[in-house]
């Protein structure tokens, strides 16, 4: 049986569900309110427009992501490992979302600089990746040698990700992603 | 008399026996106690130990007092950045044995090691609010820079990096 959830959620679960998979674009207020099943007033009680519903699932994608990803590695002690997890992590959200690439580089793709309010929570998303991943590194870096600079290092493998993660949707597999691991194992 | 033989992975144990005993008396005072448990797990967990000790980037001894009274341990590295220089990673000695001249002949004997390994120096980083800093500055080094490194979790190390000619 369907669990009952809020109005406010079925419209966010539901608008998410479109933004992700179908696009922002091509996503109408219309077909959000068919298919969370409520009326127009519902829509605007909760949500000011379409736009607002757009922060909203960013802001909720970025809490779930790192919520989940803490989750994901809180048993796991080593740093290296943990950074090979992180990648495990992005493979498993991937599979689980049939290869269709990054919430944020989608978004990014459509709307871009055009919303200085989107390009923020973007830039700050992607902040905070860069920066969970350095500091893993001064983890890493605290008890065995690097192979190169920290800051290039640091740059390196989160580029490396991110390149990774578009080449899920393009390819349809996560083999870019599980080839970043064995990159990973052979630099230390 | 003090010697020091080259530890094998089953002294990791008494390691961190070491280190728990002396952190808290060497840091207490330093560290807020979320990162001094936050770097003994970073660095003496069984899995981060393992790892150090078989990457073999640091060579691990144990100080023997009388033979068979273990009373410390360092980790050290010769060759440290392709230079001419022995890095000692670590150096700890049991707080009962302190005041009795034997950090200085532990220091002697990793002079002896670094000699024999072609260094010409000696060089380790120490925190700048350590007591050992007076100790080592008596016993030749001097502070060569100050460095604040990263170690992740939003952690500083606020050290001395410290060296001594041989």
């Amino acid at each position: 049986m369907k669990q009952k959830s809020s109005v406010k959620e079925r419209i966010l679960d539901t608008a998410s569900r479109l933004f992700y998979h179908q696009g922002y674009n091509s996503t109408g207020i219309n077909q959000i309110i068919a298919e969370a099943d409520i009326a127009i007033g519902s829509l605007y009680k909760h949500f000011q427009s379409k736009a607002d519903l757009l922060y909203y699932y960013l802001e909720q994608e970025e809490i779930e992501y790192f919520a989940n990803l803490e989750d994901y590695l809180k048993e796991e002690k080593q740093p290296l490992q943990k950074l090979l997890k992180l990648i495990d992590y992005r493979i498993k959200v991937q599979e689980h979302s049939n290869f269709s690439g990054c919430h944020f580089i989608k978004i990014n793709a459509e709307i871009g600089q055009t919303d200085s309010k989107i390009t923020q929570i973007i830039v700050e998303h992607k902040q905070k990746q860069r920066d969970y991943i350095a500091s893993l590194i001064n983890e890493i870096g605290a008890i065995q040698k690097l192979p190169m600079e920290k800051n290039i290092l640091e740059n390196s493998i989160f580029l490396i990700i991110e390149g990774a993660v578009v080449s899920t949707s393009i390819y349809g597999n996560t083999n870019d992603l599980k080839a970043v691991k064995k990159m990973i194992n052979q630099l230390f | 008399m003090i010697t020091i033989s080259e530890a094998t992975i089953n002294d990791i144990k008494q390691i961190q026996n070491i280190v728990h005993i002396t952190w808290p008396i060497t840091y207490g005072a330093i560290l807020s106690k979320e990162q001094l448990d936050y770097m003994l797990d970073l660095f003496y967990s069984d899995e981060a130990l393992t790892l150090q000790y078989n990457k073999k980037e640091q060579l691990f001894y144990m100080i023997y007092e009388d033979q068979t009274n273990n009373i410390g341990f360092i980790g050290i590295e010769h060759h440290y950045n392709g230079e001419a220089v022995t890095k000692i990673h670590k150096i700890y000695l049991l707080p009962e044995t302190q005041g009795k001249g034997i950090g200085k002949k532990v220091i002697d004997e990793i002079g002896i090691l670094a000699l024999n390994n072609n260094s010409k120096t000696l060089l380790l980083n120490v925190n700048r609010f350590n007591t050992a800093l007076g100790f080592y500055k008596k016993i030749g080094f001097e502070v060569k820079e100050e460095v604040d490194i990263e170690i992740g979790n939003g952690y500083l190390m606020e050290d001395y990096v410290m060296e001594k000619p041989l």
